[in-house]
């Protein structure tokens, strides 16, 4: 079968996208081939995106255009907590909860042997001279609940057992709106050793 | 309980529809005539992959591309299960009332089974994985955090052998710390379901063994404290694994106080084995309110009549039996093939 050889080569590279088999690579092919200006503001963001995105020399979540992230940036930022998550888009997930004057830092992967991440891989080097230089109080670690993320909250609160810092993680437990008749016992156990004291 | 089931291009049958009813289902047939078959198929629709280990693409009948398994399953309501799967793009599509199924596993808790075949007899004899790989498996079936505390576990011991193997030894202790919070748990769980199946476990077997003594003993590896493991560390470093831990728990059988893998006789450990499965289902039953339906290879031919008919005396739930004859007085749907 003959289809122009440009063609055959975008469908191969919108295969290596995640999520995308042949079948969808083909239909994006064609609707980018057929609206030309959906296909051009997508050049132009690529474009931009690859010039301007970076990672940021302090915490290793996005920053645009310069070395330095906004949220790094922001003097008013005071709270003295620093939430240490996994990859840079957790960044936006946790802010989106409306925390004031937090600032992050991402790990950029998890404890992994099997997978090759060693020690060394993991965005650590720099903090404990950043948790000094910018005096935080409290570490609040928020990564999933899954057991390479469990090591490697071992490892950071060995990391940092001298320094004069709270540790703290995120809970788990009954997600908002959730039937507690419906749950899990084990999540109902976690969230149940989680409580908090309102009186 | 299973009402019909209907077999198209699986393995021998080109097109068959068999009925059956609530009780003892007896499937009677000479050697080579699908007796096996037809218990497989029925066991995929509940758990969609062959009990014997073929892959599904050894499960389509010589020449043809495609089989399709369809059963009607009534519990308070009538679900109509289909399996169908195609060797052609090897893809393999459930639906229950015309609905898709994502998760397989959603299958067993709609439509329960258990399988005994002469195999069994290798689970008492054979090496503790295969022991401990069944009681995992039906304690995961009546405890679904116990099979996710399970996972993380493997994959906890696999970080960790990677470690010991690189002599990475810093990293270790990260590791065990999780290891230690997972093995309690499994132990925890793995004492407990014993002990809640141990009343039945013995009734039962009291009767399959014609008053013999049986039992089920569990030997933990390690008792789990804090800072445990990290004790061992020189020890495991020397074998280059992990070597403590629940992943090296025993479950063992015994009769009349003395090992069943020397003791008993084949027939024995069969209706040992047996007798678990019937505690189980009980204990599974209490949970989820249906009790499994049991499927059971070819169990008469090494057992005189006189366990015959105390087997049969057990029978509670739903039960398909192959057999080469079938002479006793005994109510049943019998299905010749």
């Amino acid at each position: 079968m003959w289809i122009p050889s440009s063609l055959k080569k975008l469908i191969e590279n919108l295969r290596k996208l995640p999520g995308i088999g042949e079948r969808s690579a083909y239909r994006i092919a064609y609707f980018l081939i057929k609206y030309r200006d959906v296909l051009n503001d997508i050049v132009d963001s690529l474009e931009e995106v690859d010039e301007n995105v970076t990672l940021c020399k302090i915490c290793h979540g996005f920053a645009e255009g310069k070395d330095i992230c906004p949220i790094c940036e922001d003097e008013r930022r005071d709270a003295g907590i620093l939430c240490i998550v996994e990859k840079p888009e957790d960044v936006f997930i946790v802010e989106s909860a409306g925390l004031h004057g937090w600032k992050y830092h991402v790990l950029g992967g998890l404890l992994s042997p099997v997978k090759g991440v060693t020690p060394d891989k993991l965005n650590i080097f720099d903090l404990r001279d950043r948790i000094k230089n910018e005096n935080f109080k409290e570490i609040v670690i928020a990564l999933n609940p899954n057991i390479e993320a469990e090591a490697t909250a071992n490892y950071l609160i060995d990391l940092l057992e001298d320094m004069n810092v709270v540790i703290s993680k995120i809970a788990i437990g009954l997600p908002q709106g959730a039937d507690i008749a419906l749950l899990d016992p084990y999540t109902i156990k976690e969230s149940i050793k989680g409580r908090r004291r309102v009186k | 309980m299973l009402k019909t089931l209907s077999l198209t291009f699986f393995r021998n049958f080109e097109n068959r529809v068999f009925e059956f009813q609530g009780g003892l289902n007896i499937i009677i047939g000479k050697n080579g005539s699908g007796k096996t078959n037809l218990l497989e198929s029925i066991a995929y629709l509940s758990f969609p992959r062959s009990f014997r280990g073929v892959l599904d693409s050894d499960l389509v009948m010589w020449g043809e591309d495609f089989f399709r398994i369809e059963g009607l399953y009534q519990d308070d309501v009538e679900h109509m299960i289909k399996c169908f799967y195609s060797s052609h793009n090897r893809v393999k599509k459930i639906h229950v009332n015309e609905k898709k199924v994502d998760r397989l596993s959603k299958l067993f808790f709609l439509f329960p089974t258990l399988v005994s075949t002469d195999r069994d007899q290798d689970i008492v004899d054979g090496p503790p994985e295969k022991r401990r790989s069944l009681f995992d498996k039906l304690i995961s079936l009546v405890d679904m955090h116990y099979y996710r505390t399970l996972i993380d576990y493997r994959k906890a011991i696999e970080n960790k052998n990677v470690l010991l193997k690189e002599k990475r030894l810093e990293e270790v202790k990260y590791w065990n710390r999780e290891i230690e919070k997972l093995s309690t748990y499994i132990i925890t769980k793995r004492t407990e379901f014993l002990k809640e199946i141990t009343m039945t476990f013995d009734l039962k077997s009291g009767v399959l063994l014609n008053g013999k003594k049986a039992d089920i003993r569990y030997f933990k590896k390690i008792d789990i404290e804090e800072g445990i493991l990290d004790s061992k560390l020189e020890e495991e470093l020397e074998f280059g694994f992990s070597i403590y831990g629940p992943h090296r728990d025993r479950f063992e059988f015994y009769i009349e106080g003395r090992p069943a893998k020397a003791a008993a006789s084949e027939a024995e450990k069969r209706m040992m084995l047996l007798s678990l499965y019937f505690a189980f289902m009980e204990r599974f039953e209490k949970d989820k309110d249906k009790k499994p339906v049991l499927i059971l290879d070819e169990p008469l031919s090494i057992l005189d009549d006189e366990r015959i008919e105390a087997l049969l005396g057990q029978l509670e739930s739903q039960v398909f039996i192959t057999t080469p004859r079938w002479s006793l007085q005994y109510e049943a749907n019998l299905i010749e093939l």
